[in-house]
């Protein structure tokens, strides 16, 4: 019997070889040491913290896409539930359009909206066996509507300055977005690793005959992790309004494809079962770090999305599981 | 001494076929039981009703002398019954120690957080129990198939465990298949060591192994027991005489349909090598010929036939349609190059089941049908409905769903379909599973009409009797390698020929 014991356990890596084994990080850190030979600008303490704000609502995000990702599904409903968090969010604080003063509650308030659509796309798709592709397509439909609805389509202005500070607010150096994105990536990830729902997840995304064969309740995992998405997406519409100064329910335009984008150039398979937490930070580090350096770089706009289509298309190609997808339609 | 296991006079029928007939089985502690029978003889039926996929129609089950019910996949595993398949049922991408307590990690939790420590203490107790030296933390990816199997049995005994079972029932399903020699020893050493603590039943296909390996044999037969025999009587070739023994009806076949071939080669292989799946294959099909493949499932028959029809390539070796060297690359290719493919599994891969009729008939030929930029309707319907008529297909209208057919039916739409676009060769794999008595005789007569019209075929029976009573020529394969060939065109061999070349 071959033993394995080349294989090193996690203990026994060196900082190092970790890295060459994260292509996604490795790609990050050359990022960061090409920016800053372009361009002396980049590498400064302020323009790394802007880097850490403008990515903290991306992380947000993209930790619930990374669970969702690597559980087999997709979550389409982002910029909807975000959007309409948003509206939520400003309509609930001290604004020009009613007499609400709810303050900092608002922020719970929005995490369990969030929370409300995420049981919705977790529990259509699993009781009436849909694929969560449509599922989400449709609450994301559905929650904008709704947002255009409440407001009429114009953004909502609020005069709560207390709470803007939650975007705007800094702790020494760090952005407070950033700070609270990171308590949740750590909130997130132990429940990834150290739970048995967490496990479940990556299960699933396994192969999810086997998990239901085992007498594991898949419905309610599902449920559970599109919750867990939910309030993230809550959190993060309560933020963007803080943010903007005002509830917009077309403000967050492009979160749901830059947070599956995030995950995807982190390294999570978007065919599922393979991934981890902390690879969804780096890849919306990546994104952010890509955006900020074309922008000091003078790149116009319209190139910049080009080229980070073509980088999201080379990493797909790299990592997707094609075992797993027989034929692409 | 008592039964660990003891299933009596377990009866069992699918729609159009009695899969088990009073079958009944005894497993002791410190045991394994070995379980052969041809291809469809009721093992798999058998031991699904086992594990609690199926339910048995009539028969009970005693465990430990005490009657069980069980209702589903999970009662069996709270029962103490593990399943060994040969579809693995380990998530390639977790650890190992994950693997083996997936959906059981509550006992290791401490407060709401998986204890990981004790996850790795435990799991390597149980490796080591079943003689796995290796790191619990290891993918199950990196592992090999032995070792795969391995922390399936190690996870079987450790959920017997936990349910407070004393000696669990393992079954292993052609637990050998793929594996080399040297490791097939290997795997035997630990199940005779384990076997101190478990019962295995061994389903293969191999009957060497099994004379080797097991310590009593249950012989089914059609769905009938048809003997056991202990260690002691045990030999390769009293399993095989037990295993055939039915009497043939050549008419049932039409074998006086059946014609000497032609002289023309259309097909010919040439030292075709596919590494892990068959070696040296040579053989040349002529016009008019029906020819079997036989060999159990994993003899490689399978694999060529997807080669021929472009599925997969080969290694090494040569193809020759009508004189002329060839390569196929893809299906569509090999259709192109005159080969047609009916699969077994119809429904997903040789109907369009939304499809109406007439749409699946014209499908590899729609090209033909087409002026200008459109498809000629009438045409199409033209065409299917000669075919329905011919074939007696039986629906109301070419334009009648695909869905809506019986299997007869579905199987002589995809008949017609190879029909009309005239292939010279055709592969048919298990033309008539699923299908009822009466649409098999058609089924046959179609056959005997294509070989009348020039086609030549190449054949999976699904069962030797099939193969036999259809073809004019029996190529048998073994582990990849052809191991007989036998005419059948002068007289027809008896299915115990037959099946010395096959295990």
């Amino acid at each position: 019997m071959e033993t394995k014991t080349a294989v090193l356990s996690d203990k026994e890596k060196t900082w190092l070889s970790r890295i060459g084994a994260n292509p996604s990080l490795l790609a990050l850190i050359v990022l960061v040491i090409f920016f800053s030979f372009l361009n002396p600008r980049f590498f400064t303490l302020s323009n790394l913290f802007n880097i850490l704000d403008l990515a903290s609502l991306l992380i947000i995000t993209s930790l619930s896409l990374a669970f969702i990702l690597m559980m087999g599904s997709i979550d389409l409903s982002v910029e909807g539930v975000v959007g309409l968090c948003s509206v939520v969010a400003s309509l609930l604080v001290k604004n020009f359009s009613n007499s609400n003063d709810f303050g900092f509650l608002a922020l719970i308030i929005c995490g369990l909206v969030g929370a409300g659509f995420g049981f919705l796309n977790g529990f259509i798709l699993s009781r009436f066996k849909i694929p969560s592709f449509m599922v989400t397509l449709g609450i994301g439909y559905i929650t904008t509507g709704l947002g255009v609805l409440i407001t009429r389509g114009n953004p909502v202005v609020i005069t709560d300055w207390s709470f803007r500070l939650l975007s705007l607010g800094k702790v020494g150096f760090l952005p407070f977005p950033f700070i609270l994105a990171l308590g949740l990536f750590f909130i997130v990830w132990f429940i990834s690793e150290r739970t048995a729902f967490g496990r479940y997840v990556l299960a699933l995304g396994g192969d999810e005959t086997i998990v239901q064969d085992l007498g594991i309740p898949t419905s309610r995992i599902k449920t559970e992790a599109f919750l867990i998405g939910g309030i993230l997406y809550g959190i993060v519409g309560a933020l963007l309004t803080a943010r903007l100064g005002s509830g917009d329910i077309t403000a967050p335009l492009g979160f749901t494809f830059d947070s599956i984008g995030a995950c995807v150039l982190g390294g999570i398979a978007i065919t599922g079962g393979v991934g981890n937490i902390p690879r969804a930070i780096i890849g919306a580090l990546i994104l952010t770090v890509l955006r900020n350096g074309m922008v000091l770089m003078g790149v116009s706009p319209y190139v910049q999305q080009g080229i980070i289509g073509v980088i999201l298309i080379a990493t797909v190609a790299l990592t997707i599981d094609r075992k797993k997808i027989k034929i692409m339609k | 001494m008592e039964p660990v296991l003891k299933m009596e006079n377990i009866s069992k029928a699918f729609p159009g076929v009695r899969a088990l007939e009073k079958v009944s089985i005894e497993v002791f502690p410190n045991e394994i039981v070995g379980l052969v029978g041809e291809n469809g003889a009721g093992k798999s039926t058998l031991m699904k009703i086992l594990a609690g996929v199926y339910r048995a129609d009539k028969g009970e089950i005693f465990l430990r002398g005490k009657k069980v019910e069980i209702k589903n996949p999970h009662d069996a595993r709270a029962l103490g019954i593990g399943m060994v398949f040969q579809e693995q049922a380990v998530l390639p991408n977790m650890r190992v120690y994950e693997n083996l307590f997936l959906g059981r990690e509550k006992i290791f939790a401490r407060r709401g957080a998986l204890d990981q420590k004790l996850m790795m203490q435990e799991a390597t107790k149980i490796l080591e129990e079943v003689g796995l030296e290796l790191s619990p933390q290891v993918y199950v990816h990196e592992l090999n198939f032995m070792e795969r199997q391995m922390v399936e049995i190690a996870r079987n005994i450790w959920l017997a465990r936990q349910a407070q079972v004393d000696y669990p029932t393992i079954v292993l399903d052609e637990p050998t298949t793929v594996l080399e020699e040297e490791e097939i020893e290997k795997l035997f050493n630990k199940l005779r060591e384990l076997k101190k603590r478990v019962s295995f039943i061994y389903i293969s296909h191999r009957l060497k192994e099994v004379v080797e390996l097991c310590d009593r044999v249950y012989v089914l037969k059609d769905g009938h027991n048809a003997g056991c025999f202990s260690r002691e009587e045990l030999s390769e070739e009293l399993l095989r005489s037990r295993m055939v023994g039915r009497e043939l009806h050549e008419e049932y076949y039409l074998a006086s349909r059946q014609r000497k071939p032609a002289e023309k080669v259309v097909l010919e292989l040439r030292n075709c090598t596919k590494k892990g799946a068959f070696y040296d294959i040579s053989f040349s099909l002529h016009q008019g010929e029906i020819l079997s493949l036989c060999g159990t499932v994993g003899s490689g028959k399978e694999e060529l036939c997807r080669v021929l029809y472009g599925e997969t390539k080969f290694d090494s070796g040569e193809i020759w349609i009508d004189g002329k060297r060839v390569s196929i690359n893809s299906p569509a290719q090999a259709f192109a190059l005159g080969v047609g493919y009916i699969s077994e599994d119809r429904r997903n891969e040789g109907l369009v089941l939304h499809l109406p009729i007439f749409e699946n008939i014209t499908l590899p030929i729609i090209h033909r049908l087409v002026r200008g930029f459109l498809v000629r309707r009438e045409e199409q319907f033209r065409l299917s409905q000669e075919m329905m008529n011919k074939l007696q297909i039986k629906a109301l209208s070419p334009s009648v769903l695909c869905f809506n057919l019986s299997g007869g039916n579905q199987q002589k739409v995809v008949i017609a379909k190879w029909l009309l676009s005239q292939v010279k060769v055709l592969i048919m794999s298990h033309p008539t599973r699923g299908v009822d008595v009466g649409a098999k005789h058609e089924i046959y007569a179609l056959i005997r009409e294509m070989a009348e019209n020039g086609m030549a075929m190449i054949i999976m029976g699904d069962s030797f009797e099939e193969d036999i009573g259809l073809a004019n020529r029996i190529i048998v394969m073994k582990d990849g390698r052809v191991s007989g060939v036998l005419d059948a065109t002068e007289s027809k061999p008896a299915p115990s020929d037959l099946i010395q070349y096959v295990v």
